[in-house]
Parts: structure tokens; C-alpha cells; sequence
């Protein structure tokens, strides 16, 4: 049997083939008032309307812009913490234990996984390398000067911290919070809905966060894995390993 | 003058007045009283004479001391005179070899100057060049932020295509869906989705290389574009260098000319010097061959007051003579014979008188010699005097010319330092420079080389489109002949087909991107190649330049030397011509009291020739005397 393989917050699951329409980019989902959480709104597809649900909501996870939300705050926290450290070590000449190397930090990984996405919004991935990326780097980088000034001159250093660092911390932190503006730019440009029809006969639109494959599953491979829990919503038919070794959950169908 | 000729003025005190008597007696009587009186009266003359010679005794001898006083100065006139010769001549010496060395100096100041003007001209074209260079580097500036930009464009444009291929992909998965929900119909399909979705994996793996080959590039680009901005810097400060060097040099030269100036100035100044000294020196010869004609005048005079006393002596002699002759006479009897003995002591003495008269007469020319000898003297030395003394005063500006020399030349040997210093620099600006342009340059090699990678990546991209073309045609076909089942691949294949057509389009555009890329790598590399060449060759022009500022300076330093040299030459000239004026006063002052000590020695020529004389008048009253004698 053929299957879809798609992704939810690191996580496989797999759908029949035979109950999927097809596969769409999200766009221009309008919200609609008192459903729940999991019913994201109603979308335009082929001049029909048909309602949208996230699959992350309805398996309790927290939507993708919710996460980039926080991993913001979180960027913020370390970066302040980072700049707080350096002024720290120049000041007690103390060792500089955070990195140096702006790739390194979790910024650094997210803006670099980012900035190499080809699908990635054009606005988004702008804003990204020229608002932010820069001026990342830049903070890291003086921080190398910052620690090499420090050695000749501590309160050049700390003059160095208190202009240039703070400038660019600034840049950045001002830049991430704006980009909360545009997350929907993002999650819209590598999230997929898969139109899907339930054993009811009813179409659901679901908000994955991307489709990877059509895998072939035999009933053998099925037979050889435990049964999964059924979930409120989503049922679920059984646990498949796949080729990589990677579990993927076979969803057979969702109730709403 | 005529001393045998009586004086009327002469004084006959001592003559006595004669009685005749005619009585033999009384005659014989009055012949012995005669004899008595004419013998008294001998006598007295005799005295008289023999006061006189000793008189002139006494003249000659006061003569003579003045005679010794005046050799005494002449012999020191002399001396001096030649001392000051041999130290003026020396002084003469060292002004000649200063004059040869102010001319050598001057000559090396000029080739210095003219040396510096040309450093300073090739200094002015090396700016000229270096602001040309630093325009040129600041094109170069712009057009690698043109080759940035360009390359931004072709990575925006793969971004596109990454799009496109993701959306072929998309429509892809969505025809294998179609494809496997039409079961054995759909096999044809499953086929045709299988292989597009391939298709753009690969597309995308292309753009991702393509990503990033871009990103790459644009690294190398960032540090080009940084190295540049290094480069512009280092060029427009060895230009800005090089025109505060045109400011050193121009003040190294107009000291150096200054310097050249007072220099010629003071050599003719030392030219006046020289001739000061030759007149010296004439004045010192003259001074010596006036204290020899002094000498040998005084050697004239003292020959001849040996002889003088020795007459006079005789003189003495011969009145002592004549008073035991008068003796004698009183009780004679033989009168005549006396009086002839008295007659022939009288002509002795006479001949005495006129032996000192003509002697006296050769002196008084000798002192009129030496007279005029001393006066020769005291002139040329008083001349020497004003000589010595215009000659220092000359030194003292020579001084002061000198030191305002070695402050012009000192000035001059800072600036020029200050210029080799502002070379040294510029050398090290230009030295990074090219080391920093040859690390441009493999950097711009690498984009170029990445930039041909994207190029062969992009025709694979080119490729796998037109395959998604024709995949989708095929899909079509298929989709066509499966009849109803095949509709939703039909419109499934036809979007594809459209995506493909837009992946085109977009395709174009990199291309043109491409070369425009291609093309700005080109021009800036043959640019920063030439300016980079330029500026290896600025290097050496550099190395000549220094050089030619250490060889300037050195000449300087050498130049300094000989100024200094003059500075202790001229404390010497100083002494020396102190000692010259030393001397000079000295001669004169000796030829002033020689000239004192002849007209001392003139009075007592006089003296002597007035006592002689009056010795004659007494001469002739003894021959008087005698004549009496012989008559009575």
C-alpha cells in the first residue's frame, strides 16, 4: 500500500494514499471564532472553501510560530546573558566562557538552517540575512576584538562593550522581536496541507509541517509493529520503522 | 758746516790783551811776561779744549746708548715683524685651503640640491601616481561591490529556481498520489511523477550547490572588497605621504640654497680676508727690510762713534798735551820751538775736529735714515694694525656666516631625515599593500574559479528543466489516453509543465546575471592586476628614492663637517690674527721710541758738532796763541 510520509515537529507519520486529494501550500487561512484550538480557520482551495486543522494542535504540540516565539525570548535571554559575561570578563579578568564563533550558538544554528532552506520565503529569508545575520555576527566577532582590546586596554574594552557590542545586540534583538511580525511568511513557505478525506466522507485540511515521500508499506512490515495508542482525534493504525531506521505512526483517521 | 771759520759769536774771554815795549829789558821782561801770559793763556784754551772733548765724549756716549736702544727695537721690529710674517703666512695657508673647501663644499651643496629637486620631482610624479592609483582602487571598490551585488542577484535567482523545483516537486508528490489512486491505469503516471520528482531533487540539489558556491563567493567578495578598502588606505596614505615629502623637500632645498648663498657670500668675504693678509704681509716685510736699513745705519753710526772716541781721546791726549806744554813755556827758553810743538798740536787737533765734524755729518744722515726707517714702521705697522683688526672684525662675521651655514645645513639634513623617514613608510604602506593586492588577487582568482563552478552547475539545471519539460508532456499524453481516471493527472502535469516554462524564463535572467559576474571579474582582476604591478614597481622607484635621500644626507653630513672644521679654523685665524695685532702694536711702539731715541741722538749730534766746533774756536786761539809765541 502506498502511504504519504509527513513530518509534525520532528516526528513521522503516514497516510494512505487513497484518502489524500492532494498536497497544497498553505495560504491566506482565515480564523474563525469559538472552535477549537486544533481548527486553525478555512482556506480558498479551488474556489471552494474547505477548514483547516493543525496536526501539531491536535497531537498537543505548539504550533511552529509559537516555538519561534519562544526560541526569540530564549535567543534574547542568551545573547543578554552573553553580552553580560563579556563585559564580566573584562572587567574581573575573568575567562570568556561563551562562543566566540557565530555559528556556534543556538541563534547561530537556527540562522544558518534558515538562510540554507530553498524554500524559505524571499522576504523572510531577506530580512534574516540582512537585519539579522550581519549584525550577529558582528556582536560575536567583537566580542574577539573586545577580549584582545581587553589585554592592552580594559576600559577601551569596556567602552568597545558599551558602543559597539550593545549597538549590535540591539540590532539584532529589535530585528528577531520584528520578525514575529512575519513568522507566518515562514511557517506558510515550508509548512504543507495535505487535503484529506475522512472514513465520514468529510475533507480536512491538515496543517503538516512538511510532506517527505510516498513509501510503499507492506502488511508484513505493519503486522511486525506494536499497536499505537488511539489519540482523541487522530486514530491511529500502528508504529512502522522505515528504511533509516526512523518510526513513523500511520494515522488512519482523524475525527473532528 | 765751516768750523775753521772764526765765529763771530765765539767767546775770547781767556785772550789776552798784548803791551809792546821797547826796551830790551824791559823787553827781555816783558818777552818772559808775554811768554808767562801766552802760556796761561795756552793753558786755559788747553783746558777748555779738553773740557770740550770731553763734552763731546759724554754726547757720543749718550749716542751711543741711544744707538743700542734703537738697534734693541730694530732687532725687535724685526722679530716681530717676522713673527707675524710666519703667522700670517700660515693664517694665508689656512684661508686658502678654507676658500678651496668652501668651493668644494658649495659645489657639493649643488649637486645635493640638484640632487633633491630631482628626488623631489620623482617624489611628486610617485604621489601623482599613488592618486592615481588610490582612483583607480577606489573604482575597483565600486565594481567589487557591482561583482557582490551580481552575485546576490544569482543567488536570488537560484533561490527562485530552488522555489520552482520545490514546486515541481510538490506538483510531483501530488501526481504520485493521483498515480497510485488510479491503481493499474495510473502505472504510466506513478512512472512519469517518479521521475519529475527526481528531476527536482536534483534541481534542488543543483541550486543548493549553487547556494552555496554564491555564499562562498560572497565570503571571498567581503574580504576582497575589505582587502581593497586596506589597500585604498595604505594608497592614499603613501599619497598624502608623499606630499608632506614635497614639503620636506622643498624646505631641505631652500635651506640647501640659502646655506649655498651666505656661502658664496662669505667666500668672497675670505677673499677679502686673504688679500688683508698679503697686505699684511707686505707691511710686515716692509717693517723688516726697515728695521734691517735701521740696523745698518745704526751699525753706520756705531763704526763711526768708535772712531769718534777714539779721536776724541786722542784730542784729550793732545790738550793734556798742550797744558804740560804751557807748563813748559812759562820758564822756555826756547819759544819758538815750543810754539811750533804748540802749532802742530793744534793742527792735530784740528784735523781731530774735522774728522768728528765729517763723521757727525755721516750720522746725521744715518739717524736721518733711521728717522725715516722708524717712521716706515710705524706707519705699516699702524697699517697692520688697522689690517688685523678689519681681519677679525671679518672673522667675527665669518663666524656668524658659518653658524648661520650649519643651522641652514642642519635644517636641511632634518628635513631630508624627515623625508627618508616618510619613504621608509611610504615603502612599508606600499609593501603591505602589494602583499595584501597578491592576496586580493588569489581571492579574485577563487571567485572566478567559484563563479565557473556555479556556471557548470547551472547548465545541469538547465538540463534537468528541459527533462521536467518533456516529462510533462509525456505525463499528459498518459493522462490523455487513461481517459476519466486521468484528469487529475492531466491538470497535475500541465501545472508542471507551466512551472517549467517559468523556470526557464527565470534561467535566462541567471544567465545574464552570470556573465555579468563573469564579466566584472574580468575587469577588476586586469585593473588590480595592473595597479598591483604599478605598485611592485613603485617599490623599487622607492628604493631609488631612498637611497638618494641617504646619499643626500650623507653628502650634508660631510658638508657639516667642513663647517665645522671652519669653525675651529676660524678660532685659530682669530688667535692668529690677535697675535698678528699683538705684534703690530708692539713694532710700533718700539718704532715710536726709536723715533724718540732719534731725535734724542739728533740733539746730541748737534751737541757734539756745536762742542766740536766750539773745540775749534779754541784751536784757533791756541794757533794764535803759537803765532805770538813764534813773533815774540
Amino acid at each position: 500500500m502506498e502511504y504519504l510520509l509527513l513530518v509534525v515537529k520532528e516526528k513521522y507519520f503516514a497516510i494512505n494514499v487513497e484518502s489524500i486529494i492532494e498536497i497544497l501550500r498553505p495560504k491566506d487561512i482565515t480564523k474563525i471564532p469559538e472552535v477549537p484550538e486544533y481548527i486553525l480557520g478555512v482556506m480558498n482551495i479551488r474556489g471552494h472553501i474547505g477548514t483547516v486543522v493543525s496536526l501539531r494542535k491536535m497531537m498537543h504540540y505548539k504550533e511552529m510560530a509559537e516555538e519561534l516565539q519562544e526560541f526569540i525570548a530564549e535567543i534574547k535571554k542568551g545573547h543578554e546573558d552573553w553580552v553580560r559575561e563579556l563585559e564580566e570578563s573584562v572587567n574581573q579578568e575573568k575567562d570568556f566562557t561563551k562562543t566566540l564563533d557565530p555559528h556556534a550558538c543556538p541563534l547561530g544554528h537556527w540562522l544558518d538552517e534558515v538562510m540554507t532552506c530553498l524554500k524559505c520565503d524571499d522576504t523572510f529569508m531577506d530580512k534574516i540575512k540582512r537585519e539579522i545575520n550581519p549584525h550577529h555576527k558582528h556582536l560575536h566577532e567583537k566580542g574577539r576584538t573586545v577580549i584582545d582590546i581587553a589585554l592592552e586596554d580594559k576600559e577601551k574594552a569596556v567602552g568597545v562593550i558599551r558602543t559597539e557590542i550593545h549597538e549590535h545586540y540591539n540590532v539584532v534583538i529589535n530585528n528577531l522581536e520584528a520578525l514575529n511580525g512575519d513568522i507566518d511568511l515562514w511557517t506558510n513557505s515550508i509548512q504543507r496541507i495535505v487535503a484529506f478525506t475522512t472514513k465520514k466522507g468529510d475533507t480536512l485540511n491538515i496543517l503538516v509541517d512538511d510532506v517527505i515521500d510516498i513509501i510503499s508499506i507492506t502488511d508484513e512490515q505493519k503486522q511486525k509493529l506494536a499497536q499505537v495508542e488511539e489519540g482523541e482525534i487522530v486514530q491511529f493504525d500502528c508504529a512502522i520503522e522505515l528504511e533509516d531506521g526512523k518510526i513513523a505512526t500511520i494515522i488512519n483517521d482523524i475525527n473532528i | 758746516m765751516a768750523f775753521v771759520e772764526h765765529n763771530s759769536s765765539a767767546a775770547h774771554s781767556s785772550a789776552p790783551t798784548h803791551k809792546r815795549s821797547d826796551t830790551a829789558n824791559k823787553r827781555k821782561t816783558r818777552t818772559l811776561a808775554k811768554q808767562q801770559q801766552i802760556s796761561e793763556a795756552i793753558d786755559s784754551t788747553s783746558s777748555e779744549i779738553l773740557g770740550k772733548a770731553q763734552e763731546s765724549v759724554s754726547a757720543v756716549e749718550e749716542l751711543k746708548s741711544a744707538m743700542e736702544q734703537i738697534a734693541a727695537a730694530s732687532e725687535e721690529s724685526a722679530g716681530a715683524a717676522e713673527q707675524s710674517l710666519s703667522v700670517v703666512t700660515a693664517l694665508s695657508k689656512s684661508i686658502q685651503k678654507t676658500m678651496r673647501e668652501l668651493n668644494e663644499s658649495v659645489a657639493t651643496a649643488q649637486t645635493v640640491k640638484v640632487s633633491v629637486e630631482d628626488t623631489g620631482e620623482k617624489v611628486i610624479e610617485t604621489a601623482k601616481r599613488l592618486h592615481l592609483a588610490s582612483q583607480t582602487v577606489n573604482s575597483v571598490q565600486i565594481k567589487s561591490a557591482d561583482m557582490k551585488k551580481a552575485s546576490d542577484n544569482i543567488g536570488q535567482a537560484v533561490g527562485l529556481i530552488a522555489k520552482i523545483s520545490d514546486q515541481t516537486n510538490l506538483l510531483a508528490l501530488n501526481a504520485a498520489i493521483e498515480a497510485a489512486k488510479a491503481k493499474e491505469q495510473g502505472k504510466g503516471f506513478a512512472v512519469v511523477a517518479s521521475e519529475t520528482r527526481e528531476l527536482a531533487a536534483a534541481s534542488t540539489s543543483y541550486s543548493d550547490v549553487i547556494r552555496e558556491v554564491v555564499s562562498n563567493i560572497q565570503e571571498s567578495i567581503e574580504e576582497v572588497e575589505h582587502n581593497i578598502k586596506d589597500v585604498a588606505i595604505f594608497i592614499v596614505n603613501s599619497a598624502s605621504l608623499g606630499e608632506s615629502i614635497t614639503a620636506y623637500i622643498q624646505s631641505a632645498m631652500s635651506d640647501t640654497q640659502t646655506a649655498i648663498d651666505i656661502t658664496v657670500i662669505g667666500a668672497k668675504k675670505f677673499e677679502e680676508l686673504a688679500e688683508k693678509t698679503q697686505d699684511f704681509s707686505k707691511g710686515s716685510e716692509s717693517i723688516a727690510s726697515a728695521a734691517e736699513e735701521s740696523a745698518s745705519a745704526v751699525a753706520q753710526i756705531t763704526n763711526s762713534i768708535e772712531m769718534q772716541v777714539n779721536v776724541l781721546q786722542e784730542a784729550e791726549e793732545a790738550a793734556s798735551g798742550l797744558s804740560e806744554l804751557a807748563e813748559e813755556l812759562k820758564n822756555s827758553t826756547d819759544a819758538a820751538k815750543d810754539a811750533e810743538e804748540i802749532s802742530t798740536a793744534a793742527e792735530e787737533l784740528i784735523s781731530v775736529v774735522e774728522e768728528i765734524q765729517k763723521s757727525m755729518q755721516q750720522t746725521v744722515t744715518a739717524l736721518e735714515q733711521i728717522e725715516s726707517a722708524s717712521q716706515i714702521t710705524v706707519d705699516e705697522a699702524t697699517q697692520n694694525q688697522k689690517l688685523a683688526e678689519d681681519s677679525l672684525e671679518l672673522q667675527d662675521i665669518l663666524l656668524v656666516d658659518t653658524q648661520e651655514v650649519l643651522e641652514h645645513l642642519n635644517s636641511s639634513t632634518a628635513n631630508l631625515k624627515k623625508v627618508d623617514d616618510e619613504l621608509s613608510k611610504i615603502f612599508t604602506f606600499t609593501t603591505n599593500c602589494v602583499d595584501e593586492g597578491k592576496v586580493t588577487s588569489e581571492q579574485m582568482a577563487l571567485v572566478d574559479k567559484e563563479a565557473k563552478k556555479i556556471n557548470k552547475t547551472f547548465v545541469k539545471i538547465v538540463n534537468t528543466n528541459a527533462q521536467t519539460t518533456m516529462l510533462a508532456v509525456s505525463g499528459t499524453i498518459e493522462a490523455t489516453r487513461a481517459g476519466e481516471s486521468g484528469k487529475g493527472f492531466a491538470v497535475v502535469s500541465g501545472d508542471i509543465r507551466s512551472l517549467a516554462q517559468d523556470a526557464g524564463n527565470n534561467m535566462d535572467k541567471v544567465q545574464d546575471v552570470m556573465d555579468s559576474l563573469d564579466e566584472e571579474i574580468i575587469k577588476i582582476d586586469s585593473i588590480w592586476n595592473t595597479t598591483m604591478n604599478n605598485q611592485d614597481n613603485e617599490l623599487i622607484t622607492l628604493s631609488v628614492l631612498k637611497d638618494e635621500a641617504t646619499m643626500a644626507i650623507k653628502s650634508l653630513d660631510g658638508i657639516i663637517g667642513a663647517f665645522d672644521n671652519l669653525i675651529v679654523a676660524n678660532e685659530k685665524n682669530k688667535s692668529s690674527l690677535e697675535e698678528a695685532l699683538t705684534a703690530s702694536t708692539q713694532i710700533q711702539g718700539a718704532a715710536d721710541q726709536s723715533l724718540k731715541n732719534t731725535e734724542e741722538s739728533k740733539h746730541a749730534a748737534t751737541l757734539i758738532t756745536d762742542t766740536v766746533s766750539e773745540m775749534g774756536d779754541y784751536i784757533e786761539d791756541l794757533a794764535v796763541s803759537a803765532d805770538e809765541l813764534q813773533q815774540g
